[in-house]
């Protein structure tokens, strides 16, 4: 029965061994190790599966809204860096496998998907954050509601102020 | 109050007498607007018949607070230092920078203006609310087609009852009117004080950067196309940086009447410049939340031009642009 070591680095391999990437002794080596682990070879499957069907997935490409709504939802968000979990220091220290080019650039695909899924999907609710094209549309909105405001500021401009502007706003949605 | 009667025209003034009149007018509309504490009721008929009515309280050492009664709940506190906006419906507290100071410096500017960028005149009278007015008519000289304002002004105190805006063409724009006008009435301090930001809203600090001139934008960088024709009368105001979502550069120009800015922003055009242009690379938009404006792409984004004039006028700016 295989060690534990061995199929820590057969496992640590398996993304080269199934991109072909391998050299040819540690590729005659993980064949023998897969032929007799059950675990690792199963392993090995699931990932030759997931990378078969990426691999036919039409690729996926971000809607024309979808840098827009991005920015305007990383706007929302603060960016402190996260501190790694202590689960997370120790995987890394104990050197689970590593993720390669092809595994790796599908697992990247797999998980830009649902995120475009979610960032283009219509809005579950009808609130103004959530309005189809809201964030896409924000620079211009601005841009038009700076322009109101400025003309408030005219000596002899509107006398009714930004509030003026920005209930224009709401009155013009039809809120 | 009742709305707004048509004007009694005047007997024709003598012309010399009419101008200084006018620009007296003028400069006791601007004093009262500086200097006295009244509570109103403000309503304004937009262009499509829509209705805003706001509440407006005034203090002229504490500043200005206007509460919106329809479409309910927004209000906003200008202090003379900073601006406080309040939107229930958008959940936004908006901090930005006082207008009240703005307009006060333009004031000065703005009565100069009289008899070059401007002309005034006197219309009639009327009556506002059982209070008898002047009406005083606000435009560009002849020959330079542009926004004009109507205001009819208070005899007893000189403040503005009514303000009508036209476009170009003499489209009614909009049509402001006090219903309900208080003089010195009981203001409580902390109808003036900086609101606190309500639980659950969105506290937006608009701090873009402004710079007084092009040069002065150009020494930190922005470099900024600017338009070699302008219609008589507007001047360079402030060139704005905002910082938040994709970069933005606006350039404001104003005749003290109104406004003119030239965005210019990169990345794609909004969905809704795209919709409204139709696949075309230029052309004139009329957003439904906002003033006219001219479009065009450029190398890394677009151009945004803003602004109530006829569209000759906004079409040659833009051309002059490079």
């Amino acid at each position: 029965m295989a060690s534990m070591l061995d199929c820590k680095k057969i496992q640590a391999g398996l993304s080269e061994y199934i991109d072909g990437t391998l050299g040819e002794a540690e590729r005659w080596a993980t064949q023998q190790h897969l032929g007799s682990c059950a675990v690792c070879a199963q392993i090995a499957q699931e990932l030759t599966q997931t990378t078969r069907l990426l691999a036919f997935l039409p690729r996926a490409e971000p809607s024309e809204s979808f840098e827009a709504a991005l920015t305007a939802r990383l706007a929302q968000q603060s960016l402190k860096p996260r501190t790694a979990t202590l689960g997370e220091r120790f995987v890394a220290w104990w050197g689970l496998p590593r993720v390669r080019p092809a595994v790796a650039s599908g697992l990247a695909l797999a998980a830009i998907v649902p995120t475009v899924f979610v960032l283009t999907r219509p809005p579950l609710s009808k609130g103004p954050e959530a309005r189809p094209g809201v964030a896409e549309n924000a620079p211009l909105e601005a841009a038009l509601q700076d322009h109101l405001s400025a003309t408030t500021t005219e000596a002899f401009g509107g006398s009714s102020g930004v509030l003026l502007a920005s209930a224009r706003t709401e009155t013009e949605t039809g809120s | 109050m009742q709305q707004p009667q048509p004007v009694k025209p005047l007997l024709p003034p003598n012309a010399k007498r009419g101008a200084g009149l006018t620009k007296q007018l003028l400069r006791r509309m601007v004093q009262a607007e500086l200097t006295l504490t009244f509570s109103a009721q403000e309503v304004t008929v937009l262009r499509d018949g829509r209705t805003v009515e706001q509440r407006v309280k005034q203090d002229p050492k504490r500043g200005v607070r206007r509460e919106s009664l329809q479409p309910e709940g927004s209000f906003l506190v200008d202090n003379r230092h900073r601006q406080y906006l309040v939107n229930p419906k958008e959940r936004r507290y908006v901090e930005s920078v006082s207008q009240l100071t703005e307009v006060q410096k333009r004031f000065q500017e703005g009565l100069r203006a009289l008899g070059g960028g401007l002309t005034a005149e006197l219309q009639g009278q009327d009556t506002i609310a059982g209070r008898a007015t002047d009406v005083l008519l606000v435009q560009p000289p002849p020959g330079f087609p542009g926004s004009s304002r109507r205001f009819w002004i208070d005899r007893e105190t000189g403040l503005r009852l009514r303000t009508e805006e036209r476009d170009p063409s003499g489209r009614i724009l909009s049509n402001t009117y006090f219903l309900t006008l208080e003089l010195n009435p009981v203001l409580r301090d902390e109808e003036f004080i900086p609101p606190p930001v309500p639980p659950g809203f969105r506290r937006i600090s608009e701090n873009a950067k402004r710079y007084p001139s092009f040069e002065a934008a150009a020494r930190e960088g922005i470099v900024l196309k600017q338009p070699s024709w302008l219609p008589m009368g507007f001047t360079l105001r402030h060139i704005t940086v905002a910082k938040e979502g994709r970069p933005r550069v606006t350039a404001l120009w104003g005749n003290n009447l109104t406004a003119i800015s030239l965005v210019s922003a990169r990345g794609p055009l909004p969905p809704l410049l795209l919709k409204m242009l139709n696949g075309a690379e230029s052309g004139f938009v009329q957003p439904p939340r906002g003033d006219r404006a001219y479009v065009w792409r450029n190398a890394d984004g677009y151009n945004l031009l803003i602004g109530n004039l006829p569209d000759d006028q906004l079409k040659r700016i833009a051309d002059s642009v490079h």
